[in-house]
């Protein structure tokens, strides 16, 4: 946990652009192959405190499993080698005794397909947050207040709590993962193209959400969406396949990324040449 | 109207289908018709609750159905423990290529298939001999847990796997341990299959004659404890209508009995697995 009086000075820091921002969560060289397929190979990338950064690239070049290797995910999934290290607050969490399950805690995962639990939307909140420790009923019942109007649900569930969470549209079961997610108090959230499987109203409801939520989170966002990365992010990661894995190509500002791309392939995708 | 080609095919195969089925339901309720006809016409309370009289020509079968629930009681409570611990750890904690579990469920599939006659002589070396159990009840539901097991053990996993993948990434990236992505999610998802493997199970368990005969005996009398030896009705069957003369009316009663019974099991399990896991689960 990051004290309070330097989340400020982050947050000042980031306020006034002249002092250069420390990361708050850096990889160094993390590589990841699945078999003897490379899925990404040595990307070492600052994750901004209190910013989105959006990471963009065609498919298959390893966004997602780059994502999925920010809270150690990635292992479930068998036969996959994972090297180099991420440091989040100069912690490495890569390291064999660190507990997955603070990390997950700390850092939410949204994914692309909306997957709430088969439970009541109630227990779907509720039951993560009994996991790790909370029992009392009036906090519980606070919290999920607070986080279903946190997106925006409230109002549209609150007379059907005990309902299956299977019966809400897919944009509502987005953001109620995201209401999910929330209720642990992470301080980072990953999402996983949150909006591809949505529609399109529920699709600009949850980027709207994004975009409010990234006053309170640190976000990184992988997307397809070129200019939904263009109109919510600070900070941009462009992702290509080179040598046959995914490697970082460029990252920087999103201002400086769509506008003045210092790597030929950046501009050739963000104008639609390539991709 | 024109008939095309195709739309000729597509009737003539919806009247093979529907023939068929009704040709397979013709044929079960002659089958449940001769077999329970002849029992049910005759059968009276008091056969239930009365001991076997005259090698089982007369009197009931209280013992017999004694025995029989014993022996399938200690079956289950041995097979389902280790068939749940087992599919949870081939599904869990084994991938689908590791050796071990390659193995282990390659020689489930060829266990499932081993004829009953041998597991019998299996048990009756093992427990009845080696382990010094002798003929008793106990051995005879050790040696059907052996037989149950395979068929338990793959339809519970094959009930596992059936889970997409979404949930248990969703419940890990929200910091669920192992067990509660188990005990919330996974076992009551997973209810269908275990339902399947202990149907099946069950229906072996309580169809078994020759395993039964090396491992429980076959004295009719009621058994005084597990450890004692106990007939069970399918071997009760069959002492009646291949060994004792003029028992056949006794032997049709028995098999209205084990259908009953049956019955009774399956729709017992459907119950107890909706109570205790499905319950958890709200699809709709």
């Amino acid at each position: 946990m990051i004290p309070e009086n330097e989340r400020q000075i982050f947050k000042e820091n980031f306020d006034n652009q002249n002092l250069a921002p420390k990361p708050f969560l850096q990889t160094h060289e993390l590589s990841m192959s699945y078999r003897a397929k490379k899925a990404f190979h040595n990307i070492s990338m600052p994750i901004h405190f209190g910013k989105i950064t959006a990471i963009v690239g065609p498919s298959g070049c390893g966004k997602s499993s780059f994502l999925m290797c920010l809270n150690r995910l990635a292992e479930m999934i068998p036969d996959t080698q994972i090297s180099g290290h991420i440091e989040l607050d100069q912690n490495n969490l890569m390291k064999n005794g660190a507990c997955t399950v603070a990390l997950r805690k700390k850092i939410g995962m949204i994914f692309q397909k909306p997957s709430p639990f088969p439970f009541s939307i109630r227990k779907n909140i509720i039951l993560p947050l009994m996991e790790h420790g909370q029992k009392n009923r009036r906090i519980l019942n606070e919290k999920l207040e607070f986080v279903l109007k946190k997106v925006g649900l409230w109002d549209e569930v609150k007379s059907r709590l005990e309902t299956s969470a299977l019966q809400l549209s897919g944009g509502q079961q987005q953001r109620l993962c995201i209401a999910r997610a929330l209720a642990l108090e992470p301080e980072i959230l990953l999402m996983d193209e949150p909006c591809s499987a949505l529609d399109p109203l529920s699709s600009a409801v949850v980027e709207d959400l994004m975009k409010d939520l990234s006053k309170d989170y640190t976000v990184v966002v992988v997307t397809h969406n070129l200019a939904q990365a263009k109109r919510i992010a600070d900070y941009v990661a462009f992702f290509w396949v080179q040598e046959g894995a995914g490697s970082l190509i460029e990252f920087g500002p999103t201002k400086e990324i769509f506008e003045n791309p210092k790597n030929p392939l950046t501009l050739s995708y963000i104008s639609g040449f390539r991709g | 109207m024109i008939k095309s080609a195709q739309s000729k095919v597509e009737y003539l195969v919806t009247y093979i289908v529907w023939g068929l089925s009704i040709l397979l339901l013709l044929s079960m309720i002659f089958l449940i018709y001769k077999m329970v006809g002849p029992g049910f016409s005759t059968i009276r309370w008091d056969y239930f609750l009365s001991e076997p009289l005259n090698s089982g020509r007369s009197g009931g079968i209280s013992s017999i159905l004694i025995s029989t629930l014993l022996i399938v009681g200690v079956c289950l409570f041995v097979a389902i423990p280790i068939g749940l611990g087992t599919a949870i750890w081939l599904t869990e904690f084994t991938t689908s290529q590791s050796f071990l579990g390659q193995n282990i469920r390659r020689s489930l599939d060829i266990l499932a298939g081993v004829p009953s006659i041998v597991f019998g002589l299996f048990g009756n070396a093992l427990f009845c001999r080696y382990l010094g159990l002798g003929f008793s009840i106990i051995s005879g539901g050790l040696t059907l847990a052996c037989m149950v097991l395979p068929i338990l053990i793959r339809s519970i996993e094959v009930g596992i796997r059936s889970i997409p993948s979404e949930h248990r990434f969703s419940a890990s990236a929200l910091g669920l341990s192992t067990f509660s992505q188990l005990y919330h999610l996974i076992l009551p998802l997973a209810v269908p299959g275990i339902v399947v493997g202990l149907v099946l199970g069950i229906g072996r368990a309580v169809a078994e004659t020759a395993a039964l005969v090396f491992t429980s005996g076959y004295v009719d009398r009621m058994p005084s404890s597990i450890s004692d030896s106990g007939r069970s009705l399918s071997v009760h069957i069959y002492d009646l209508s291949m060994n004792v003369p003029g028992g056949e009316s006794n032997a049709y009663k028995s098999v209205f009995v084990i259908l009953i019974l049956l019955f009774f099991l399956n729709t017992l399990t459907m119950f107890l697995a909706d109570r205790l896991l499905a319950r958890k689960v709200m699809n709709e």
